[in-house]
């Protein structure tokens, strides 16, 4: 192959490569979770493309286009595939939301509430919660009862 | 023409592994932004849908 081939083949791969596919996604959030398994992801993509092109120079891809019904198979298999991703990615996505509606859900009843402030001392009334709507609340309970306590 | 091929897919596999370095250097240094809960929400709910899109495309042209 010429200079000029190569330098197209090059430009041609290149173009490829930055075109975002699914690939791209897959790589791109694996690296977001970890830099490592960004890598690993990447050598997986590269190892899939391995494997076919493998498969193009033993001739097998020229047989599976050429029969329609291993072409379907392959192509199918892959849909399935990338349809098993999409809804686990899905699934994931729906199950941490409902893994935090879980965890609002005591503050939105107001379960774990701090004590009604009718002792003498404020600090008896002091917010024993970690959120921040209960101890602005409670502290403004607080305030007021200590200041009807005052006078 | 075996060779070649061969050359060639060596070639389209060591520029994809470069790229898919450089990218995912890029990503983990984006990782604050990235990783922010929401965004990490929304990306997860995009390629999700975008895969399903895939998916079905390719089961749909066939």
């Amino acid at each position: 192959m010429d200079s000029v081939g190569l330098a197209g083949f090059l430009g041609v791969v290149l173009l490829a490569y930055l075109i975002p596919g699914p690939d791209f996604l897959v790589i791109t959030r694996a690296a977001v979770r970890r830099p490592g398994l960004g890598r690993a992801a990447a050598m997986g993509a590269q190892a899939g493309l391995c494997a076919h092109m493998l498969a193009a120079v033993l001739g097998l891809s020229v047989v599976a286009a050429r029969s329609s019904v291993a072409f379907a198979a392959i192509k199918l298999a892959g849909a399935a595939y990338l349809v098993f991703l999409g809804v686990r990615a899905l699934v994931a996505v729906r199950r941490g939301a409902a893994e935090r509606n879980r965890r609002a859900e005591p503050v939105l009843r107001g379960e774990g509430a701090a004590p009604p402030c009718g002792g003498a001392s404020p600090r008896a009334c002091s917010p024993t919660s970690s959120t921040p709507r209960r101890r602005s609340s409670s502290s403004v309970s607080c305030l007021s009862s200590s200041t009807v306590a005052g006078r | 023409m075996t060779g070649q091929i061969i050359f060639l897919g060596v070639l389209d596999i060591a520029v994809g592994i470069a790229y898919w370095l450089v990218l995912v250097g890029v990503a983990s240094r984006l990782r604050v932004l990235l990783d922010r809960p929401v965004f990490r929400r929304r990306w997860e709910a995009a390629t999700g849908l975008l895969f399903v899109a895939v998916g079905a495309g390719l089961v749909a042209a066939g």
